[in-house]
């Protein structure tokens, strides 16, 4: 198996494709190997995802434990697509339990009305993703407000639709395109920031 | 094309890895032996439950501490003046009106608060200067002076404003109005004000200072708590009772609402401000009463409208920028309550009253936040005093 259990830090080598639909399939058949050979190559990642809905990392292990019971019980319902397939369909799975526990906990504050959208011109020049950490991206992301951060990751790492992310979230879909246009207006601002200041030296 | 950068963070990430919470194969472990149908786990619910159960306890204790420290309370409470109907001679104000301002006793804070109060107390007599002629106060000014307030408010720290609810009482001031059914020589009795006022909780605002050199603060952000802060709603109202028969009094009005939150990070600034109107309902009974001392429940419920509201975001990111919007919601906030009351008359015609009380909002699925989506089961703690002319 390409996927070796390594200490967290290190990222682990994503399976390749006849491999994610072997452990798949070894899995849906009650493989209790299986299963721990899925945990140990996904587990980061997923916390990951799931730590970009959720700020507060007490409640990543409820929602975790949950998203790994609903991967484990309907593992028999995925249908491979190609490569990263396993591993999108268990995000999206993530991705819905936090949005759940989000929803349950009333914890969103998403408004309702929509502005007029002013034209922002920040949003639109070229951001450099390139030039920060994986760790600091994330963060950055973390850290939006959670209206903002919810449909963010819901339209760019889910590909939801804003048709999609309104039904899910009960709002309009004028609403989420405000919430996304927001959101990538700041975390555009905040990125090129730091690459600025991180080239400049300054400290 | 502006998606472009979005795409490239996203194919990015998919490399992020994060330290995987301590234990959870374990529990994955226990739960799938379990072999349970897996659902939202009820660990999650049943924290909801805790703040009730305190509440109720709180409110067994708190009325008991209070009846038995009602020197050390006047001087922290704020006080309310009631005006009672007077077709009976007994001594009970079947609460005719009510200004009433609750709070929860907190005597540390009581004197770092009193500076901010009294200007409150002054600009809350200022104002009915213009109101309608029958609306005046005749104790006002005597209120004011002999009242302090302990506005507990959730000043203290962050983690106070998330902690259960129960530690939490909404504050409330009203305008008295009373009508007397046997058309005695005054047909308006005027009753005092409560100038039951509080500080407002304002937190502490996030500086300005956004500078990236900040990164350090930056990237531990994410292990605050995110959410939006709420301040202790303020209320003003009016209430008229009419008396059902000897121990039943029926109690209904108006009531204003003020409910602010803020949410402060380092380079993102939210401020919010809503307007509610409400109509309450309420039913007293008068239980049992002994020579001065009398104790009596109530149970009521109370219809609000959000009148709409402001919300103000300020983003500190490199430049700053500001977003005001306009909040509305047509959707309708319902709420019950539940009090318990005793009162001790001072003298013939004043009466030291307290009532802990219990109130619930029910989810109305708005899209606000408010501090009752926040804290929906409530904890109030009244106390005042009742004028019976």
């Amino acid at each position: 198996m390409a996927c070796s259990i390594v200490a967290s830090k290190t990222v682990h080598p994503t399976p390749v494709e006849h491999q994610e639909v072997e452990l798949a399939a070894q899995v849906a058949r009650g493989n209790a190997q299986a299963a721990r050979k899925l945990y140990d190559c996904y587990a980061a990642g997923l916390t990951s995802v799931c730590a970009r809905y959720i700020s507060n990392d007490d409640d990543l292990h409820d929602i975790l434990q949950e998203s790994f019971l609903q991967i484990f019980s309907s593992i028999h319902q995925f249908h491979y697509q190609g490569e990263g397939s396993l591993r999108a369909w268990m995000s999206r799975i993530v991705a819905n339990k936090s949005i759940d526990f989000l929803k349950h906990q009333s914890r969103m504050n998403l408004f309702e009305t929509t502005d007029r959208l002013p034209d922002s011109v920040s949003e639109d020049e070229d951001v450099d993703v390139n030039e920060l950490s994986l760790q600091t991206l994330h963060d950055l992301i973390r850290n939006l407000p959670i209206g903002y951060r919810t449909v963010f990751n819901l339209y760019v790492f889910e590909h939801l639709s804003h048709r999609e992310i309104a039904s899910r979230l009960n709002i309009r879909e004028a609403s989420s395109a405000s919430q996304l246009h927001r959101a990538k207006e700041m975390l555009a601002r905040q990125i090129k920031e730091l690459t600025h200041h991180a080239e400049t030296g300054r400290p | 094309m502006n998606n472009n950068w979005t795409e490239q963070l996203s194919q990015r990430m998919e490399h992020h890895e994060m330290k995987v919470p301590d234990g959870l194969w374990q529990d994955l472990e226990q739960a799938m032996k379990q072999s349970k149908q897996p659902r939202v786990t009820p660990m999650m619910f049943v924290k909801r439950f805790i703040p009730m159960a305190a509440a109720l306890i709180i409110l067994l204790g708190g009325a008991t501490l209070w009846i038995l420290n009602i020197d050390e309370g006047v001087e922290e409470a704020v006080t309310a003046v009631r005006n009672s109907s007077t077709s009976s001679p007994d001594p009970m104000p079947q609460p005719a009106t009510s200004i009433s301002s609750q709070q929860r006793p907190q005597t540390a804070m009581a004197a770092t608060l009193r500076q901010r109060t009294t200007s409150y107390i002054t600009q809350a007599i200022n104002e009915p200067n213009n109101e309608p002629k029958n609306e005046k106060a005749s104790i006002s000014q005597d209120a004011a002076t002999t009242t302090t307030t302990a506005t507990p408010v959730a000043v203290a720290t962050p983690q106070q404003i998330t902690a259960p609810t129960t530690k939490q009482a909404p504050n409330r001031k009203a305008m008295l109005k009373n009508l007397n059914e046997t058309a005695s020589e005054s047909a308006k009795k005027q009753s005092g004000w409560n100038v039951g006022a509080y500080a407002a909780q304002t937190g502490s605002s996030s500086p300005e200072n956004t500078t990236p050199r900040l990164i350090g603060t930056l990237l531990t952000q994410h292990k605050q708590e995110m959410d939006l802060k709420h301040s202790q709603p303020i209320r003003l109202g009016v209430s008229v009772a009419y008396s059902l028969n000897n121990r039943l009094s029926m109690e209904s009005g108006l009531v204003y609402t003020y409910l602010k939150a803020e949410q402060n990070t380092t380079n993102y600034h939210y401020q919010q401000k809503l307007h509610y109107l409400g109509i309450p309902l309420r039913f007293n009974y008068r239980l049992w009463s002994y020579k001065n001392f009398t104790v009596y429940c109530a149970t009521g419920a109370m219809v609000e409208k959000c009148l709409g509201g402001k919300g103000k975001e300020l983003f500190s990111a490199g430049q700053q920028s500001e977003i005001n919007r306009h909040l509305s919601e047509n959707r309708l906030q319902w709420s019950m309550n539940l009090t318990a009351g005793a009162q001790y008359n001072l003298t013939r015609q004043l009466g030291l009253y307290v009532e802990p009380g219990v109130s619930h909002y029910f989810d109305n699925h708005s899209h606000i936040q408010n501090i009752y989506k926040d804290s929906p089961t409530r904890f109030n703690l009244q106390l005042g005093l009742r004028f019976n002319p």
